[in-house]
């Protein structure tokens, strides 16, 4: 009987601990953010009117929205966090051609309060063009290049930067 | 000894079924099922003046994730799926918007939508529902 009963303890002890919630980052992450600086490198970059002006709407049903003042529309994806310190967002990319595509991207959270969120990527410069990082730039134009040119242009595309962005939220 | 089994056995499997997650929440799917119709509207905290056919317009919740959402204004019915979840009723056709319910009991519906505005302002849009009764 005894034997049985130290079993049955074990047996509970041994239990994951229920249905928390993952540590709250649900809630924490999210709400309205605006992008508030942006760092290349760890040096903090001059962000334009179109920077400062995009904002994160990120809502618990794993969807976020995407604005910017000089973005022709609003977008709009998924995020996931996962183990506690990536966020996953599905981002738009232009596919080099026609049009902007999903793509999977991954932060790592440096920061995350009920006020502050910062994320982290290293990536290619020439991939922060392509990605909607949280605002649209202009694309290489490759016309009129020359072969020199065009292959100064690929080296440095294939240079590698961290970025971090930062954001507050707003009420 | 095969009764004290039985007890362990009985005990065990009633603390799995307490450790069980579960993030939908029947209740409120369970209650959100018949046809509402539209009655109130704000947006950011302005009042809307809803036209004769917008407060015929309806939304029903039907058992198997399926909703019908009726434009009075013009005719027109949208199929669409539907749930609860993560404490958010999704609405296929509306995605990415999605709403947190505000109150809902066997009569009254009360949503909010959170959207981003032309400017890059937060905009808040309240819809309130009453109840078909059959």
């Amino acid at each position: 009987m005894n034997k049985l009963i130290f079993l049955f303890l074990m047996f509970i002890l041994a239990l994951p601990p229920g249905c928390e919630k993952d540590a709250g980052y649900p809630d924490l992450i999210s709400g309205f953010w605006a992008q508030e600086a942006i760092l290349e490198d760890g040096t903090a970059v001059e962000m334009s009117t179109c920077e400062q002006s995009t904002r994160l709407l990120i809502e618990q049903n794993g969807v976020y929205r995407l604005y910017s003042s000089c973005d022709v529309l609003e977008r709009s994806g998924t995020w996931i966090i996962t183990n506690e310190t990536m966020l996953d967002l599905s981002m738009d990319r232009w596919n080099g051609s026609n049009k902007y595509e999903p793509y999977p991207v991954r932060f790592t959270i440096i920061k995350l309060s009920a006020t502050e969120l910062e994320i982290r990527i290293r990536t290619f410069i020439g991939d922060r063009k392509k990605i909607v990082l949280f605002t649209p730039v202009a694309q290489d134009n490759l016309a009129g290049m020359t072969p020199g040119e065009l292959l100064e242009l690929d080296r440095y595309n294939k240079t590698l930067r961290t970025y971090i962005y930062r954001f507050v939220k707003h009420e | 000894m095969k009764a004290v089994a039985l007890k362990v056995l009985t005990l065990c499997i009633l603390t799995l079924v307490a450790f069980s997650c579960n993030k939908e929440d029947p209740g409120i799917a369970d209650q959100l099922i018949g046809k509402w119709t539209l009655t109130d509207k704000t947006v950011g905290n302005d009042p809307v003046i809803l036209s004769d056919c917008e407060k015929r317009s309806t939304i029903e919740f039907q058992v198997n994730n399926f909703c019908l959402l009726y434009d009075a204004c013009t005719g027109d019915t949208t199929n669409s799926g539907w749930n609860y979840k993560y404490e958010m009723l999704n609405i296929s056709v509306h995605l990415p918007a999605a709403y947190y319910i505000e109150q809902l009991d066997n009569t009254d519906l009360k949503v909010r939508r959170n959207d981003i505005s032309p400017s890059g302002d937060l905009q808040v849009t309240v819809l309130s529902y009453s109840k078909e009764l059959k």
